[in-house]
């Protein structure tokens, strides 16, 4: 209790620390006529899917993040500044509140142009609470799904929001399947249960056999099974497996593998053949082309929300060596070879 | 004009000047324009192939990570190949392409050759570019000259070039040198047309002044010259005004003085004549003189040879006699003197050695310090020397020699130069003189002594009948003759008492003595033979 007090309260700190330093920003930019854009993280700065999204915002400003951690922004046709909730670390919901609060006091003082939300707790505790339907235009990115749970789409919120890119990585695995049986498999979670049914319902995938299991050992039973009950199998996260059972699981599959097997988040792809990701810079690059189109004048309502395409392709080289497929020359196009512990 | 004159030479130097600055120029900026093209195209295509290499290179980078080369290498090969076809054929007839050949001989990316096509093993540019793998070179190919960049590949063996035509190459640096020709010809041109115009005023004085002195070389010193100029010609026109004036002035001086030089010359032409024979007649004589004189200094050369050969002749002649002889002149020097002489007088080695240094009194002093009277020899040597008369003496030494000595004047062309003095060492004959004498003594005493004994015999022969009678009286006889053996001892010893006494008295008339000697003695003893016979 008392480590959670002393962390609300350094991030209390960090905020007002922010805030000044925006004031301070924002009164040296006075005769700045560039139009403001603010960029609300809900998580830190080193988390992954985070960074590229800066850099991906970075990249479309024309900005870059000094070893100060300050913006520079100099030939950017925007002002641009960074405001991060961190959510990630503060799971609980007084923290974010009380750091949407925080934005939204920056926002009032700073007065952005537009202000891009990645992730579903800046959309949750900024947008929808304080903003939809505001003067303010909003751009979110890394939503989950859906977002008719905060209220969207609205007149003054558009966005991208993030799917699984299972369905193109069904069609990648048929290529190189023997059947057309499509199967899942992944700890039994919420969040796996979720996954499955936009799978099916939002993605259109028919699954030949789902099974979501709670040990490693069922896991690796059900794997087993699996490799004659389906020609191509999903893997979703296995969290059971832990970082000593990590090269034991690896060995197994490379072991018992027979059929294609996939996934869509990159850290599996040590257990399985090929990797749809999705792709954190495409939400943020579309989210700062977006940002830029508000600006010069286009309606946010008359932008309509999307969801990502673009996927990262990961091909488990070590694995298809031992499972001698061959990969079509199109998938291996643009495909990140994994090369294994040894790479 | 004329083609040789100073204006049509100037205008072609200044012409030519101008062609040759600019072609120099025309072609250092070709030459230097190329070379930094040169260098920047090989910079950029290094770059561009440099590029197609990434390319490759991460390729074949993909395809070792799929750890089943074997399986995609074909595949991996083929997108590349698209890849870079798509991106660098974007025309269809593009004059500046990328191309990749196989080193093992086929075609492998170009703009109009199929892929495998292996054609290109004909070409000697592709074994150029297998043997060196990476450089540039200019080849021709289809009748187009072009340059060629290239480098391998090696994990492929792929040799990546890119073919540049040179007219593409060079397009412009061609269009500059043109454009550079151009303006140079304008400019001389231009040039031209203006500098002759300054050129034929600028030689116009020149000109006048050539044809003036044309006139004047033709013997027309009138001719009127005009020249208004204060430059250099100007001053030059001034001088050849003054000059022809001058010159003038000299003709008419020359044909003066000539008239005096023909005379001069036709007088010296007869003394040079004169002088020619008397030249002759010189060496004539020069010649005569000079056979004389190589005559007479034959004639002396023969004389100077027989009198060395007198000389030493002489000299033998002095050295091989037994006589000591010195050559005194008559102002004391000694001229000659020979070993015999230093040798019979004993004379000091420093004496012998300085003998013809020294004067001779200082030799005679040597020779008086030796003789028994050493005042008496050197009055008679002062006495000698006084006198053109010949003089002999005999000098006894101390040593019990004996020298005789002969002095005759030493006269040459009339006149006394000196003395020649002969030592000869006579000891021996004094001595065998005086033994000789002895023994004539003794004989004549052996003789007498003879004839008194056969005189004796006869007497006693004659008186052998008588013998009776005297052996009576033989006792008697005996008795008596006693006494007059005695007598006769005291004769004897008388006799050659005064024989001694005789020789020592009467020495300096020896012969006579030695006759009255004899004399006496035959008279002393026909007295005392006829006492003999009185007493018997």
């Amino acid at each position: 209790m008392k480590r959670k007090m002393f962390t609300r309260h350094v991030s209390s700190v960090l905020c007002v620390i922010s805030f000044i330093v925006l004031i301070i920003g924002a009164a040296v930019a006075a005769d700045d006529t560039r139009k403001k854009v603010l960029y609300v993280d809900s998580y830190h700065a080193g988390y992954p899917w985070s960074y590229d999204i800066t850099r991906a915002l970075l990249t479309i400003f024309k900005a870059t993040i000094e070893d100060n951690n300050t913006i520079d922004d100099t030939h950017s046709p925007v002002c641009l500044n960074i405001v991060r909730m961190d959510t990630k670390l503060h799971t609980d919901e007084e923290f974010k509140q009380q750091a949407a609060v925080k934005v939204k006091e920056i926002i009032e003082l700073w007065h952005p142009d537009v202000v891009i939300a990645s992730d579903d707790n800046a959309s949750k505790y900024v947008i929808a609470p304080y903003y939809k339907d505001s003067a303010i235009p909003f751009v979110f990115c890394g939503v989950n799904w859906d977002v008719s749970a905060y209220g969207f789409p609205c007149k003054n919120v558009t966005g991208m929001i993030e799917v699984s890119l299972a369905d193109q990585l069904v069609t990648a695995m048929r290529q190189v399947a023997l059947g057309d049986r499509v199967g899942f498999l992944g700890a039994d979670n919420i969040s796996n249960h979720k996954e499955v049914e936009n799978y099916q319902t939002k993605l259109g995938i028919a699954f030949e056999k789902v099974v979501f299991v709670n040990d490693y050992e069922t896991w690796k039973a059900t794997f087993l099974q699996l490799q004659d009950d389906v020609d191509m199998l999903i893997m979703a996260p296995p969290s059971f497996i832990k970082n000593e059972g990590k090269q034991d699981a690896q060995a197994f599959i490379e072991q018992h593998s027979r059929i294609i097997t996939g996934c869509v988040e990159a850290w599996i792809l040590p257990y399985a053949l090929i990797c749809y990701a999705k792709s954190p810079f495409e939400q943020g690059r579309w989210a700062a082309q977006t940002a830029l189109k508000i600006l010069e004048g286009t309606s946010p309502a008359d932008i309509s929300i999307v969801t990502n395409s673009d996927a990262v392709v990961m091909l488990n080289m070590p694995l298809a060596k031992k499972m001698k497929v061959a990969f079509p020359m199109e998938l291996m196009k643009d495909a990140t070879l994994y090369e294994g512990n040894a790479a | 004009m004329k083609f040789n004159s100073i204006t049509m030479k100037l205008f072609m130097l200044v012409a030519g000047t101008f062609f040759v600055a600019m072609s120099c120029v025309i072609m250092l900026a070709d030459y230097q324009l190329r070379k930094t093209i040169d260098d920047k195209e090989r910079e950029v295509y290094v770059e561009k192939l440099q590029t197609i290499h990434g390319a490759l290179a991460r390729t074949h980078q993909r395809l070792v990570k799929t750890m089943m080369v074997e399986a995609y290498e074909a595949d991996f090969k083929n997108q590349i190949i698209e890849a870079l076809r798509k991106d660098y054929y974007l025309q269809e007839k593009q004059p500046i392409y990328p191309l990749i050949v196989s080193t093992e001989g086929f075609v492998v990316l170009h703009p109009t050759l199929p892929v495998g096509d292996k054609s290109i093993q004909t070409l000697p540019i592709y074994h150029d570019m297998v043997r060196m793998r990476s450089g540039n070179l200019n080849y021709t190919f289809n009748d187009e000259q072009k340059w060629i960049i290239f480098n391998t590949f090696e994990p492929w063996n792929w040799i990546v070039a890119y073919a540049v035509p040179l007219k593409v190459k060079y397009a412009h640096a061609v269009h500059f040198r043109n454009i550079l020709i151009g303006i140079f010809l304008s400019i001389t041109l231009i040039s031209m047309i203006v500098l002759s115009f300054f050129i034929a005023r600028f030689t116009k004085p020149i000109v006048e002044l050539t044809r003036a002195s044309a006139d004047i070389a033709a013997g027309n010193l009138d001719q009127h010259i005009v020249v208004s100029q204060k430059d250099e010609i100007g001053v030059l026109a001034k001088s050849f005004i003054s000059m022809r004036n001058a010159v003038k002035e000299k003709i008419e001086e020359l044909a003066g003085k000539n008239e005096n030089l023909q005379l001069e010359i036709e007088e010296r032409k007869k003394a040079e004549e004169a002088l020619n024979t008397l030249k002759e007649n010189l060496e004539n004589e020069v010649v005569k003189k000079t056979a004389e004189v190589h005559d007479e200094l034959a004639e002396r050369r023969r004389a100077e040879a027989a009198l060395r050969q007198n000389e030493g002749l002489l000299k033998a002649t002095i050295e091989s006699t037994v006589e000591g002889i010195i050559v005194v002149q008559q102002t004391g020097r000694i001229l000659q003197a020979n070993q015999r002489f230093f040798e019979m007088w004993h004379a000091p080695s420093e004496v012998q050695a300085r003998a013809l240094f020294l004067e001779s009194c200082a030799v005679f002093d040597v020779l008086a310090s030796q003789v028994k009277d050493p005042a008496l020899f050197t009055e008679k040597i002062r006495c000698v020397h006084l006198t053109q008369e010949a003089s002999f003496d005999v000098v006894p030494l101390k040593d019990e020699r004996v020298f005789e000595r002969y002095s005759c004047p030493l006269i040459q062309s009339g006149n006394v130069t000196g003395r020649v003095w002969s030592f000869r060492d006579i000891s021996e004959r004094v001595r065998s003189e005086e033994q000789r004498l002895n023994l004539e003594r003794e004989l004549s005493q052996s003789r007498k002594l003879e004839s008194i004994g056969t005189l004796a015999a006869g007497i006693a022969h004659e008186i052998n009948t008588p013998i009776q009678f005297v052996n009576d009286n033989v006792k008697f006889l005996e008795d008596s003759f006693i006494a007059f053996e005695n007598v006769i001892k005291k004769q004897k010893e008388l006799f050659i008492s005064r024989i001694s006494d005789l020789k020592r008295h009467a020495w300096p008339n020896y012969k006579d003595a030695n006759h009255n000697r004899l004399c006496l003695n035959r008279l002393q003893v026909v007295p005392f033979l006829c006492k003999i016979m009185q007493n018997k």
